[in-house]
């Protein structure tokens, strides 16, 4: 037989074989085994020992009116929800449980139909648009208005140091102002 | 072959509950009453609120009997039913407790009774120190480990069960018994100076 601690199926066969779960043959293979191996003799006697220390927890006694307290419980509960539970029960090979589901639900449908007034319009959706900012859209008007000023044959015969004074902005200015006017 | 039988036998039962019979219903109470209550009694330590939850397990049984269908094993579906009660009151005590008192359960528990002709009181006192200590271990258990333990132990569900019980796989519930088994052995490791241990044969099965 395998070592059942090699194998890594150690404490799951100590543990069928102290609950009396291992086939017989099983069981011969085992305690041959037992006898040369020390690792399982040490895990079979610690799993021993924690076996013998539950089986000695032994619980209360139950109390003598445990069935008559509960069935108090259930003749209030059957004396409350009786008849609840008469109507739900099959009745003539009929069960009235789907047929109540789909009466509440039907209820319901009406009661929403009936709760919209009638002549009240449909609301149409509201057509919302962002604030213009006029200030901004004139800024903008007038930006492009420079653009269409701009020569780019005047700005090769302008000065270097005119065109030097606004190198970043201009570039990017006539490049656009040239795109625009092909 | 006797289980079998036994799980045929509580569905058949459980379905003549369904049609109104109550004296089913009482057979099924005195088959289950005794292995629900010790085992929420074990999980929550204090024999009055596990007989209070175990009330409460019945009359779900008897409340979901409209609608019962025997898909799964009665035993299985009961336990499920006991440990979710028993997670939920466990939950519950720690959050008004921040932690269990396990000196209560001394009060609800077997009492000392000390005869004439009986061990000795140092031997009584000896064996109730090591329950003390059984106790202590098993409480000191993840609440999950310890269901797992007590449903494989004393109720003898195999790790199906305890899995369909726990909702978790087969392969999870191994690994919550052998961590669990783990801790006690190294827990309960120093009561074999004791002389707690027995031969290996004669407890066995």
């Amino acid at each position: 037989m395998q070592c059942p601690c090699k194998s890594g199926e150690g404490i799951e066969t100590i543990l069928a074989y102290l609950g009396g779960r291992l086939e017989p043959d099983t069981v011969a293979g085992l305690e041959a085994h037992l006898q040369e191996c020390p690792a399982c003799q040490e895990l079979l006697l610690a799993q021993q020992l924690v076996w013998d220390s539950l089986d000695a927890w032994k619980p209360a006694a139950v109390s003598a009116d445990f069935d008559r307290r509960l069935y108090e419980k259930i003749e209030a509960e059957d004396r409350r929800y009786g008849w609840w539970r008469r109507l739900f029960q099959p009745a003539f090979g009929f069960s009235f449980r789907p047929a109540m589901a789909m009466a509440a639900a039907c209820l319901i449908l009406v009661a929403v139909l009936l709760l919209r007034s009638p002549g009240e319009p449909p609301v149409a959706p509201v057509a919302s648009a962002e604030p213009v900012d006029i200030e901004q859209m004139e800024k903008m008007v007038e930006d492009l208005d420079m653009l269409y000023l701009i020569d780019p044959v005047a700005l090769d015969e302008a000065a270097p140091d005119e065109t030097s004074t606004k190198e970043g902005v201009g570039v990017v200015m006539i490049s656009f102002g040239k795109k625009r006017c092909a | 072959m006797a289980a079998v039988a036994t799980l045929e036998r509580d569905a058949e039962l459980m379905m003549r509950v369904r049609e109104g019979d109550g004296e089913s219903f009482a057979l099924l109470l005195e088959r289950h009453r005794g292995p629900v209550i010790h085992f929420l009694y074990r999980m929550l330590q204090n024999q009055a609120v596990a007989e209070e939850l175990a009330q409460e397990v019945f009359l779900r049984v008897y409340r979901s009997r409209s609608t019962y269908e025997p898909t799964a094993k009665f035993t299985t579906w009961l336990f499920r039913i006991a440990t979710h009660l028993a997670l939920n009151s466990l939950r519950d005590r720690k959050k008004e407790k921040g932690h269990e008192s396990l000196d209560e359960e001394r009060d609800h528990g077997p009492r000392l009774q000390v005869a004439d002709r009986g061990p000795s009181i140092e031997q009584e006192m000896l064996r109730e120190a090591r329950l003390n200590e059984v106790r202590r271990s098993i409480a000191a258990l993840p609440d999950k480990q310890r269901s797992a333990v007590l449903m494989h132990k004393y109720e003898e569900l195999d790790y199906a069960q305890i899995a369909s019980v726990l909702g978790c796989s087969e392969s999870a519930v191994k690994s919550l018994l052998f961590r669990a088994y783990e801790t006690l052995r190294n827990r309960l490791g120093h009561l074999a100076s004791t002389g707690a241990t027995r031969g290996v044969k004669a407890s066995r099965g």
